[in-house]
């Protein structure tokens, strides 16, 4: 049986008194408080009440019920009219020829006022039907309380006062409306002159200076009210469609909504998943290695926690074309938790700051674009991550490497809108995997291949058409994992851990060794 | 909490004085809406004040002895608000039926059961509802 403290917080609902005492909270302090805080301020508020109640209750002074007769100079407590205590100072016949006669008792209140109440009412009332029980919303501490019963009231606390326009949220912190500074179409023009010559993300402290100092607005960054001075600020961005919020899963940061490249918003059809199983596959040892060697680039949502580390990540062909790398797990622990779009910043060994953007619904990091061209990478080419003191930037470098004679290197290209492999000697101006090292020879055909369904089929099938593609190349019958996870990304994206799992389990591939896989006789006889 | 503008919870009432001003008979329009019981128990010539007892709290309020029957006899007679009645009868109704004490746009929708508290509030500040005399309380 739950005790009367779970029974009363357990159900607990927000009331027009709980309303009422937050607005007042609010008012008082006129500053920003927390959902938490609230919550904790309701139950203190409710416990106290019952505890005052309680010891009126234990006092001389008996509960008022219609039904009772009462004597003069009694002291009863009025439910009905929040456990107020008056006196009875006199009593009087009733005057109603419809009922049968009662008690008329007049009650003197602290306050001096006089009101009359029914008693000897034998007729059915509510109040006739209470008990003078204590509610269990004092049996434990505040604190305890809040341990144990925390989240739903302030669930339901958040949703009735969102429900009332007197009160602000933003990030679950609270403000009256009316302690809302207003920030004018000039400082809204200032700001946006800011973003933009920074081209960079800014907090409301960082506007709000720009505001203090270049506009000369009387604003309180270091007083009492700098708080309300930031929580105001960011009301009105978040209010004003020129602004967007680029900033980590906890922080606000505010830029040009203009300036988010079409990319961030819209996953480009080159970065969109293949339907992939998202069963966990368990590999061969050997296979775990190589995913370990190679930042997996998949669409696991897993959020492990790790230390900010250099990642080495191996190009792929859609991030290749659509100028962004994966945000592999060692990628996420160089950045704040994103959310949502988040704008960070990369910088490279000549010090050149490139601004991108982490999407973190299709686990990618968009804006290198330019950065490839102008060094010539492909995919294959090796790239390192690295942590970097300054916040939201991370180091990026690969390793030059003098192009002199050309190589002879794996090409993709389409023939007959398929997918095929074919060899030549290109320059290649950085270090590779050389098991992953493929060079687009045919953009405009890999464009259309990509925008067509030719990736959409089962993995398995884009693999067996992949497959006798490398295997013409020469080299053997064996194809290496890392070879067919590049090539098989010219057709779709796709993690090496579906492909290799696609490898495993297919019946048309036998793993050997080395990370190597054949082709099956009779399913290469298929494919042929 | 200082809510200046009106809203669902704010709370209505007959202004009666208003029908006085008016040179109209608020008890003859109070009368004509009374169930039969109640024009059974009493005349419209019956003026008196009686101790009514509110339903909430037990306190005493002195009322009119008509109203006071509307309010606790009229207001059981499933045939005092029904749903067939146009939306300012029916409000005016649960008015009288609350023995004219403030009542909210929610409070009147409680006891109709007709439209919305929202379209009530907006019906509560319409032209004909300020004809009736019905005034934010």
């Amino acid at each position: 049986m739950p005790s009367a403290s779970e029974t009363y917080w357990n159900n607990f609902q927000v009331g027009d008194q709980d309303i009422e005492r937050v607005y007042a909270y609010l008012l008082e302090k006129g500053e920003i408080v927390r959902t938490a805080d609230l919550a904790r301020f309701v139950i203190s508020a409710r416990s106290h009440q019952e505890q005052e109640r309680r010891a009126r209750l234990n006092s001389a002074a008996q509960l008022y019920q219609p039904k009772n007769s009462y004597e003069v100079g009694q002291r009863l407590v009025f439910s009905a009219l929040n456990d107020i205590e008056g006196i009875v100072s006199g009593v009087r016949v009733s005057k109603n020829p419809r009922l049968a006669e009662f008690q008329v008792i007049a009650i003197k209140f602290p306050n001096g006022m006089m009101r009359e109440f029914a008693a000897s009412y034998d007729l059915p009332h509510p109040l006739n039907e209470i008990k003078p029980v204590a509610t269990g919303a004092a049996d434990e501490s505040p604190d305890e309380i809040y341990a144990r019963y925390g989240v739903a009231i302030e669930r339901a606390l958040a949703n009735r006062l969102r429900a009332d326009k007197e009160f602000v949220e933003q990030d679950g912190r609270w403000l009256l409306r009316d302690a809302i500074l207003p920030v004018d179409e000039f400082g809204l023009n200032i700001i946006e002159a800011a973003i933009e010559q920074l081209n960079n993300s800014m907090t409301a402290l960082e506007l709000a200076r720009v505001l203090k100092n270049d506009a000369g607005m009387d604003l309180d960054l270091d007083g009492p009210k700098r708080d309300n001075t930031l929580f105001s600020l960011d009301y009105a961005l978040r209010r004003d469609e020129r602004f967007i919020d680029a900033g980590p899963r906890d922080e606000t940061r505010w830029y040009l909504n203009r300036l988010v490249p079409p990319e961030v918003l819209t996953t480009p059809r080159v970065l969109q998943f293949a339907r992939t199983s998202s069963a966990a596959q368990t590999l061969p040892p050997e296979l775990e290695i190589i995913l370990n060697e190679i930042q997996d680039d998949n669409n696991d949502e897993s959020e492990l926690e790790t230390a900010p580390a250099p990642v080495n990540l191996v190009l792929t062909y859609p991030h290749r074309r659509a100028g962004s790398l994966p945000y592999s797990v060692g990628v996420r622990a160089l950045f704040p938790s994103a959310d949502k779009p988040m704008l960070v910043t990369l910088v490279d060994e000549s010090n050149v700051r490139i601004p991108v953007w982490i999407v973190s619904d299709d686990n990618y990091v968009y804006g290198l674009k330019s950065w490839f061209d102008k060094n010539k990478l492909n995919p294959g080419a090796l790239l390192e991550l690295a942590p970097r003191d300054e916040p939201f930037t991370a180091a990026i470098r690969f390793q030059p490497r003098r192009e002199g004679k050309s190589l002879w290197v794996r090409t993709a290209k389409v023939e007959n809108q398929r997918l095929t492999f074919g060899t030549a000697p290109r320059p290649v101006a950085f270090k590779y995997d050389e098991e992953m090292l493929i060079l687009p020879e045919d953009q405009n055909g890999l464009d259309k291949l990509a925008s067509s369904n030719f990736g959409d089929r089962p993995l398995e099938l884009i693999l067996m058409d992949i497959f006798p593609e490398l295997v013409k190349l020469g080299g053997g019958a064996s194809i290496h994992a890392k070879t067919l996870y590049s090539a098989a990304n010219f057709a779709r994206r796709v993690g090496a851990r579906a492909v290799f799992g696609a490898l495993v389990n297919g019946d048309a591939f036998a793993f050997t060794s080395g990370g190597y896989f054949v082709l099956q006789q009779q399913a290469a006889a298929r494919a042929a | 909490m200082p809510v200046a503008r009106l809203t669902i919870k704010s709370k209505f009432k007959i202004d009666v004085s208003y029908w006085e001003n008016q040179g109209r008979d608020f008890r003859a329009e109070l009368y004509d809406a009374l169930c039969d019981e109640c024009k059974s128990l009493y005349s419209l010539q019956d003026k008196r004040v009686v101790d009514h007892v509110n339903p909430e709290t037990g306190e005493i309020i002195r009322m009119d002895v008509l109203l006071d029957c509307a309010s606790d006899v009229c207001s059981q007679d499933i045939n005092f608000i029904n749903p067939h009645m146009p939306l300012t009868r029916s409000i005016f109704r649960a008015l009288i039926a609350a023995g004219n004490l403030p009542q909210s746009p929610e409070e009147i929708h409680a006891r109709i059961k007709k439209g919305s508290p929202q379209i009530i509030l907006k019906e509560l500040l319409s032209v004909q509802m300020e004809r009736d005399g019905v005034v934010a309380a």
